[in-house]
């Protein structure tokens, strides 16, 4: 299919509960070709990711405002649209890829294969075909291999972002739109990725603040300055070296300091660092290195696996995370600021040039203007230990020097020490003569070794014959066995039992003879799909109060205790069989056999459950939340429920984007869905509904039995 | 005016659906560990904690107001605590389904038009009057009608205030923070 062109004219669009334009392009006009090259830059806050989505289709239609003007992409007019549909129309959806600027979550489903199939399952593109165009595209985006089938909630900054150019670039889209595609991204990939957005045949749109990658010499330029356009051409400055910083000796004694301390879950090799009191360390390097958990460790915010920690007592630790939300939530930035503070804080914040945005809830405002604004909370606190993940992410030339210059400054930062994680070469100018001390410090090489493979496991303690009872014994329990066996069972077959088993505890004339139809099946199920021990005994120790609860209960209010136990064993029939049985939960099997043996309708699906696959992810940033916000203020926290809800309706926006861009209300119902794991009935299947059936059975032939032998 | 069921509306309830559904897991282990305590005044124990668990359904049907919304809310909460983790098991989903009906009935009374706080109590009230018709037959099939009607009676108040305001004072909060203004709502 040939690549569209765009037409822009006298386009403004004022947000929805906003009073003023926040784009505002009136008295000129854009047209880009068929094929053609557009790169929008500007400061943070300019207006460009407001260009790019109005561009893409979502202004009006699935984000609420008012667009006017003249916007027609590819013959079709979107400010018509903007008027009457809810969504992206269709025509322009399916000929889309979309790149939504980080370092918020991006994605629409947490494993990166499932999130790069979504948009040809969406085109119903044949499950066959799916992985070579995933590995293809990972290839142009700079993702590596190893990295596509695994989740993205373990991807740093720079890995999710050249993943969401991968998912952008797999449907082969005729019109290419992307925010900030390079940000995080070390030097090396950003420059694959950026020759694939040079060399792509694709009509293109691309926002950044530094453009010297992108540029081609038939490109149009445009660049943003509160909402309009301030020039047409941009002379973007060659970006500084890393090699150009200096490095200086510091001594003294550590207030932190990490000996080989891994963080449980997160895949990175032992590190050990220390920080001193008045010195600054940045640490640079690779995408995915794992900085932002080393940063983390030294806060002492995530709990550590391995090695130690060593903190001087009664520190003052703030933590400027990448994704600034997580320490602003949805208040205004001066209500985390200690009067005592206040006026430390008024300064920074005339520095960093935020002082009207110091009462205004964070929600409208830019990530840059977010960021700037995590900064001043964190400066203004005067800690004993200051981290900051990415200061510069989202901040253009002009904001860098002057964060730069703060911390820089010896008589802002004090005594305080600073630990920085950065890809940002424009931060070297930390390390000019007149700074404080300053240690670069590369992650992982000089901070510690690459991940060490444990080996083993039990039999490797134990003498050689009894090593290899034991390996045999661990193979014969290991759920993997019965995977190969017999497969693993259907979703869709255990959501059925489950609700056949509740429908039976209550039928059932002899509730504790139903049990038989149900332990059986149960105990199978569990091993083959590896029930979690420790889950399951947490949620009997959970059902045994409420059970006690409910017996008693039913006494006091006047019930015969064999009433009472009656009611007790009720509840336990069918919470014990389908506690386990749906263990593990997998919302993604389950949607696929939803859509595929059920064919529920496609988008409602996705959206539950995209949204589903991020209960992980949501506690996890409830939990990161928790710990920052706890470096702050002891003690219980009142607003961390309203947090809690403000910060996931939030997220709707970005998961509708990403929802909307992936194609998910493309389906149609006359075509067979594609998915990329069928959703496949097998033996495992069988067996449990054999199992509970046969069990069934033998419980009513023993009703029947005792009935006849009881008269 | 767009009618149909946007992307946004979708996501928007899944989120208040699943959110809340968290929050219910953890709420099911806090009444897990109060029931023995409460034994003997149970009702009282339904006063104080049972209107969490219908919240989801007026807070969907407050923010997202089209038809099946505070239903599919609601549900979609019960079912997410099912899922992660519930004594009540597979009847988490039917009792979800009772509760959000009743929020249901409310918002359709008034056309989806109103989500004042007098729809916010009656979707909240409606909500305990679904959990009494589904709570009672099934748990408490043989006690005496006063306890039954004590029990009712509970369930109706601690969901109205809970559920029905607490929802409402919870949309006060995302409206002022600008939350709202994100998603058209």
């Amino acid at each position: 299919m040939p690549s569209l062109s765009i037409e822009i004219a006298d386009l403004t669009w004022r947000p929805a509960g906003s009073d003023r334009l926040t784009l505002d392009l009136r008295g000129t006009a854009i047209n880009l070709p068929a094929g053609g090259l557009l790169l929008v830059s500007g400061t943070s806050g300019a207006g460009k990711s407001t260009l790019l989505r109005a561009i893409a289709g979502l202004l009006g239609t699935l984000l609420p405002g008012e667009l006017q003007g003249r916007l027609v992409v590819g013959g079709v007019d979107l400010v018509a649209a903007a008027a009457t549909e809810s969504g992206m129309p269709r025509a322009l959806s399916e000929r889309l890829g979309y790149v939504a600027a980080g370092p918020a979550p991006t994605y629409a489903l947490p494993l990166l294969v499932d999130d790069a199939a979504l948009p040809l399952e969406s085109r119903q593109i044949p499950t066959d075909e799916m992985r070579s165009r995933i590995e293809r595209s990972a290839r142009d985006a700079a993702v590596d291999a190893a990295l596509i089938d695994r989740s993205l909630t373990t991807f740093s900054g720079g890995e999710r972002a050249a993943a969401a150019a991968l998912v952008a670039l797999v449907a082969s889209p005729d019109l290419l739109i992307a925010d900030e595609p390079l940000g995080g991204l070390d030097a090396r990939s950003a420059e694959r990725l950026a020759a694939t957005l040079r060399e792509s045949g694709a009509t293109r749109v691309i926002a950044a603040h530094d453009l010297s990658l992108i540029h081609s010499a038939s490109a149009q330029h445009l660049r943003l300055d509160g909402g309009r356009i301030v020039a047409t051409s941009a002379a973007s400055a060659p970006a500084p070296d890393w090699g150009t910083m200096h490095s200086v000796a510091v001594g003294g004694v550590p207030i932190v300091q990490l000996v080989r301390a891994t963080a449980a879950g997160r895949d990175v090799g032992p590190s050990s660092i220390a920080v001193m009191r008045g010195t600054t360390t940045l640490i640079t390097g690779d995408t995915g290195s794992g900085k932002s958990t080393l940063l983390h460790l030294v806060a002492g915010t995530l709990p550590l696996e391995l090695g130690e920690r060593i903190a001087a007592p009664d520190l003052r630790i703030r933590l400027a995370p990448q994704d600034s939300g997580l320490l602003l939530g949805a208040r205004p930035a001066r209500a985390l600021v200690t009067p005592t503070d206040a006026a430390r804080a008024e300064l920074l914040a005339q520095r960093l040039d935020v002082t009207h945005l110091l009462d205004v809830t964070p929600g409208r405002l830019s990530d840059g203007e977010r960021r700037r604004l995590a900064m001043v909370v964190t400066l203004a606190a005067a800690p004993d230990l200051l981290i900051i993940d990415e200061p510069s992410g989202g901040l253009d030339d002009e904001r860098v020097t002057a964060l730069c210059e703060l911390l820089s400054n010896r008589d802002v930062l004090g005594s305080s020490a600073v630990v920085i994680a950065t890809h940002d070469p424009r931060l070297a100018t930390l390390g000019r003569p007149d700074a404080r001390p300053l240690r670069r410090v590369r992650h992982p090489e000089e901070t510690g070794t690459s991940v060490e493979p444990t080996e083993g496991g039990l039999a490797a303690l134990l003498p050689a014959p009894a090593a290899r009872v034991a390996e045999s014994a661990e193979r014969l329990l290991s759920p993997e066995l019965g995977r190969r066996l017999i497969g693993t069972a259907n979703p869709l077959t255990r959501l059925g039992l489950a609700l056949f088993w509740f429908a039976l505890s209550i039928a059932s004339p002899a509730t504790p003879v139903a049990q038989a139809a149900i332990a059986l099946p149960v105990l199978v199920v569990a091993w083959v799909s590896g029930v979690q021990i420790l889950a399951t005994l947490k949620l009997a120790l959970a059902l045994t109060p409420a059970l006690a609860g409910i017996v008693l209960a039913n006494v006091f209010g006047g019930a015969s205790v064999e009433e009472a136990v009656g009611a007790g064993t009720r509840l336990l029939a069918f919470a014990a069989g389908s506690l386990v049985l749906l263990r593990p939960f997998e919302p993604l099997r389950m949607a696929d056999a939803f859509i595929e043996t059920l064919r529920a309708p496609f988008a409602p699906t996705m959206a539950l459950l995209a949204t589903a696959a991020r209960i992980p992810t949501l506690r996890d940033e409830a939990r990161e939340r928790r710990a920052i916000r706890r470096l702050t203020r002891r003690g219980a926290d009142p607003f961390l429920l309203a947090d809690m809800f403000d910060s996931v309706i939030r997220t709707v926006p970005q998961l509708a984007i990403a929802l909307e861009v992936r194609g998910v209300r493309l389906p149609t119902r006359e075509r067979r869905p594609t998915r990329r794991r069928p959703s496949r009935f097998g033996r495992a299947d069988l067996l449990i509904v054999g199992l509970s059936v046969g069990g069934l059975l033998v419980s009513v032939a023993r009703a029947v039995a005792e009935a006849i032998l009881g008269t | 005016m767009k009618h149909s069921w946007g992307l946004m509306d979708l996501v928007t309830v899944a989120t208040i659906g699943i959110a809340s559904g968290v929050l219910f897991a953890g709420w099911n282990l806090v009444w897990g560990a109060a029931s023995p305590l409460f034994a003997a005044v149970l009702p009282l124990q339904y006063l104080l904690f049972a209107g969490t668990w219908v919240i989801a359904g007026p807070l969907a049907g407050l923010i997202v107001r089209r038809p099946g919304a505070a239903l599919a809310g609601e549900a979609i909460a019960a079912s997410v605590s099912f899922l992660l983790a519930s004594q009540w098991s597979v009847d988490a989903i039917f009792s979800g389904a009772a509760q959000g009906i009743g929020a249901e009935l409310a918002f359709a009374a008034v056309g989806y038009r109103v989500a004042g706080w007098r729809v916010a109590l009656a979707a909240g009230g409606l909500s305990g009057v679904g959990m009494a018709l589904h709570d009672l037959p099934l748990y408490f099939p043989d006690v005496s009608a006063s306890f039954a009607a004590a029990l009712a009676a509970a369930m109706v108040v601690s969901s109205a205030i809970i559920g029905g305001l607490g929802a409402l004072l919870l949309r006060a909060a995302l409206r002022r923070s600008g939350a709202l203004d994100l998603i058209g709502a």
